[in-house]
């Protein structure tokens, strides 16, 4: 399937509904009331921002029964007065945008909630929760948005609030530095997608994201111009979604409260560019489609390295995040549109399930070390159960959810190049094998806790976890021959597989054995597997997949040093050269001036002082009314302009 | 349209009021901001979407902003709260409720005259700044240079003249 | 369309400016009220641009808020060069206008 089906088929009824509008707006009034009165109560604008969620919910749970029959729902108005449709701001709603609208609503109630019980000791408890309902409302903005500027700006909204989340611990440097470094390295991306918006009005002259077809169709001739555009948007992605070379700061990005981690991670920030990328597909060409596959293969395949060594229980999911992320790029590279937005949905419920229950253990222990951790499913058992639970969906065990999207990508990987497929077969015994890893050290094995008691979390914490649990579990089902994937046809991909593909299960299911193996075996029993004679080379290997490849390293000395040093050259230049220059012309014109201030005083003077004097006799007698304060001058102007209007009305 | 109105009206006196009457300048320059952001309101209302932007990004963005830039730089020297903040506040008072039904019995005996059919549009904006107004336009920007050389020149410390 | 409502509200607006202009005696405090004072004008002009649909009613509505743009910058260099050299930013501790 290519990107030009996909245009064929939005090209659909459309229904104007103007409830639309109401899915971002209550969580914005939730914002802007938490922000104005939060403060005087804390618990209560913290079960506003989730009533204000939940609601917005409701409606996207309202508005689904017109999206199943295939329709599009569009509210637009027109925008400054341009007399001009191609300028009406509006929000349309298709299958894409009505699944990560259900996507962020449901895991973003759920985030918090479980917040609710995560943060009650924090003393900005208020202003946390009035950051998230601004980051959910972006969000649902940005998918709702029927324009690229009218996405653009939410985009940067969605920027604003992980800058916001990612720092909101300010007084800790490590988390001020993250924030900033999210903001700068995203930045980059952003870029990317705004003179990739300018390329497109300036070319095509069309920005409503319902247009893309005819975008295509009018921009086909240009492919060099097209592949530039769709290139550039991609570089937005890359950016949001923390592909490779740009994934610097979703690792950082743990610095903050785990919940907002949870939530960056699985529903709003990062999903921000898959849903970018598969929105704007048609725009993409066979070349930039290479592009994209190449990024997310490389993404996918390098952070399932670093996530194997990794010793922070938050890190290790980060970089699983990355990795799946290039998972997702990997299938939209392929043009499998609809695997990939299957894989993003079912990736937020594992996702957010693994993260919150990573919380929940540093809640109740406060130590986020994997050495410092084990045997923690005695103390915390239906914390353990749930992670299992997420493990296996990650792992993509058989009829849970993560199995059906990473099946869906395996069988486009198949029909695109076999080789493609071996190497997301060995992606999938990585990412089973570090989530495995990660539970073992974490739940199984001797307890070691350094001090307190670990405990089971509060009630309004594990209640998430299982609603999230359930989800993981069964939202793959969707997809699944089972419901006659009915998930793909909402994405208006009639050409899905029907039917159980058995020799892809036998491979899938082999990858998950192996990688629980290798998780066991390598990760816990810590036994060399390898041969004697690849020994130093297997180190020198982990060596640097757990310095992260030195990407950090690099950047630093390939961007921030050598811009520190011509910043310090200018300033030199500047010092020595610019002042050195307005100095000797300075002191050439004070030395003319001293000359002319001789002539001044010894001709000129004498004959202005005389005309002084007479006038200074003539100030003094004036000098009393003027007091020199300007606003009883104002005063005398206010009443004398009505007491002579007055007198004039007379 | 009138309750949306009203409503916009109300946040703009209670928080102009809040500006002219809090002691702490901070909060009174946040309540500018509330001011700036209801009479942007009013101008969507007014249908003139291009004027309620400018006020956005200009006044609230960038003016705002330099006042509160000011309100911190100079809090040192705010006065000790012993000082009062205000003065002649009676005077005043009577002064600018004469002066309010001064212009209040002007403005009641203009007519109510209904909108007119054709909005202006910013492209016929745009197309007047460049011709039948470009003089005022170009006042604008011979203004903007001069603020700008006064500013750095107010601002700048005073250097000391070159030793011979 | 509520014209008179508008002209009284833009009327109380800058009589609260004159107010506040009066009656504050930090410097800043009146580069607030004059803001007010300006927002009233531009109030009315925008109104009447509506009311006649004349262009140059909102030109002049434009050209309002980029003086006041001039007027913020100079009375803020104003004030930090007195915070500087009189160490004091009540404006009636400043008759550098005394005659």
């Amino acid at each position: 399937m290519n990107a030009q089906n996909l245009s064929a088929v939005t090209t659909t009824i459309t229904v104007p509904t103007p409830e639309l509008a109401w899915i971002p707006l209550l969580p914005l009034a939730a914002f802007i009331i938490i922000l104005l009165f939060g403060r005087r109560a804390a618990r209560l604008s913290a079960w506003l921002s989730v009533a204000a969620l939940a609601s917005s919910g409701m409606v996207v749970l309202a508005i689904a029964g017109g999206v199943f029959r295939g329709a599009r729902l569009i509210l637009s108005w027109p925008w400054l007065s341009l007399a001009d449709p191609r300028w009406s701001l509006g929000l349309s709603v298709d299958g894409l945008s009505w699944l990560m609208l259900f996507i962020v609503t449901v895991i973003g109630t759920m985030i918090q909630l479980y917040s609710i019980g995560y943060m009650h000791e924090d003393p900005r408890f208020s202003r946390f929760f009035a950051y998230l309902s601004l980051f959910c409302a972006s969000m649902l903005g940005l998918v709702l948005a029927d324009h690229f500027v009218l996405l653009y700006a939410c985009w940067e909204l969605v920027g604003l609030c992980s800058y916001l989340l990612i720092s909101f611990w300010f007084e800790k440097p490590a988390a001020a530095a993250a924030g900033r470094k999210a903001f700068l390295t995203t930045r980059v991306g952003d870029t990317g997608l705004f003179v990739g918006i300018l390329l497109l009005a300036w070319t095509a002259g069309e920005l409503r994201l319902s247009e893309l077809g005819t975008i295509r169709t009018f921009l086909a001739p240009q492919l060099g111009l097209l592949t530039a555009i769709s290139l550039l948007i991609f570089l937005g992605a890359v950016g949001k979604s923390a592909q490779v070379p740009l994934h610097v700061w979703l690792p950082d990005a743990m610095e903050g409260p785990t919940p907002v981690s949870a939530l960056i991670h699985a529903a709003t920030m990062v999903a921000a560019g898959v849903y970018l990328v598969a929105r704007t597909l048609p725009l993409f060409t066979a070349e930039s489609l290479q592009v994209v596959l190449a990024v997310g293969l490389v993404t996918h395949l390098a952070a399932g390295t670093v996530a194997l060594t990794m010793t922070d229980i938050k890190r290790v999911l980060a970089y699983s995040t990355v990795s799946q992320l290039g998972l997702m790029m990997t299938a939209l590279g392929l043009g499998a549109m609809s695997a990939a937005i299957f894989h993003l949905y079912t990736h937020a419920f594992f996702k957010a399930l693994l993260f919150l229950g990573a919380g929940s253990v540093i809640h109740a222990t406060r130590q986020q070390d994997l050495g410092q951790l084990g045997g923690l499913r005695r103390a915390m058992p239906w914390t353990a159960a749930v992670f299992f639970i997420g493990a296996l969906a990650m792992g993509g065990a058989a009829p849970l959810s993560g199995f059906w999207s990473k099946d869906a990508i395996l069988l486009a990987a198949r029909q695109a190049n076999p080789l493609l497929l071996w190497l997301l077969l060995s992606g999938a015994v990585m990412t089973t094998s570090y989530i495995f890893r990660l539970y073992f050290l974490c739940f199984e094995g001797q307890t070691h806790h350094a001090g307190g008691h670990p405990h089971e979390s509060p009630r309004i914490m594990v209640g998430p976890l299982m609603v999230l649990a359930v989800g993981a579990a069964a939202a793959g089902f969707a997809g699944s021959p089972f419901l006659q994937n009915r998930f793909f046809h909402l994405l208006g991909d009639a050409h899905a597989h029907e039917g159980i593909d058995l020799p892809m299960l036998l491979w899938s299911s082999a990858a998950l054995l192996a990688g629980v193996g290798l998780a066991w075996v390598v990760g816990v029993t810590r036994r060399n597997l390898l041969p004697e004679a690849l020994r130093p080379l297997g180190h020198t290997l982990y060596v640097w997949a757990s310095n992260k490849y030195y990407v950090d390293e690099a950047y630093d000395r390939a961007i921030i040093q050598p811009f520190l040093r011509l910043t310090g050259r200018l300033d030199r230049f500047d010092q020595t050269v610019v002042d050195g220059a307005v100095n000797g012309a300075a002191a050439a014109g004070w030395q003319v001036s001293q000359w002319k201030a001789w002539i001044d005083q010894h001709l000129v003077d004498r004959a202005v002082n005389g005309v002084a004097q007479t006038v200074r006799g003539l100030g003094a007698v004036l000098r009393g009314v003027q007091t020199g304060i300007v606003q009883q001058y104002l005063l005398v102007l206010v009443v004398s302009v009505v007491l002579l209007s007055v007198a004039i009305h007379r | 349209m009138s309750v949306i109105f009203g409503f916009f009206a109300l946040l703009i006196l209670v928080s102009a009021c809040w500006v002219v009457t809090l002691r702490n300048l901070f909060r009174a320059a946040l309540s500018l901001g509330l001011v700036l952001l209801g009479v942007a309101a009013v101008f969507i209302l007014l249908e003139a979407e291009f004027l309620a932007f400018v006020q956005i990004l200009v006044y609230v963005g960038a003016i705002l902003t330099l006042v509160v830039f000011a309100i911190m730089l100079t809090a040192k020297l705010q006065p000790a709260p012993s000082i009062p903040a205000f003065r002649h506040q009676l005077p005043a008072a009577a002064a600018s409720l004469g002066f309010f039904a001064l212009l209040t019995s002007v403005t009641s005996s203009l007519p109510a005259l209904a909108p007119a059919q054709e909005l202006v549009t910013l492209a016929s904006l745009g197309q007047q700044l460049v011709t039948t107004l470009v003089l005022p336009f170009e006042v604008i920007s011979l203004i903007f240079v001069a603020a700008m050389v006064g500013a750095i020149v107010l601002a700048a410390p005073r250097a000391t003249p070159p030793k011979r | 369309m509520p014209v008179h409502a508008l002209l009284l509200l833009s009327n109380a607006l800058f009589c609260l400016g004159v107010f506040g202009m009066l009656t504050r005696r930090n410097a800043i405090g009146l580069l607030l009220a004059l803001e007010l004072i300006l927002n009233a004008a531009a109030l009315n002009f925008v109104l009447y641009s509506r009311v006649f649909g004349a262009v140059h009613a909102q030109a002049f509505a434009l050209f309002i808020i980029a003086l006041a743009a001039c007027e913020a910058v100079v009375g803020l260099a104003i004030i930090l060069s007195l915070s500087r050299s009189a160490k004091t930013i009540l404006a009636d501790d400043v008759n550098l206008l005394k005659g």
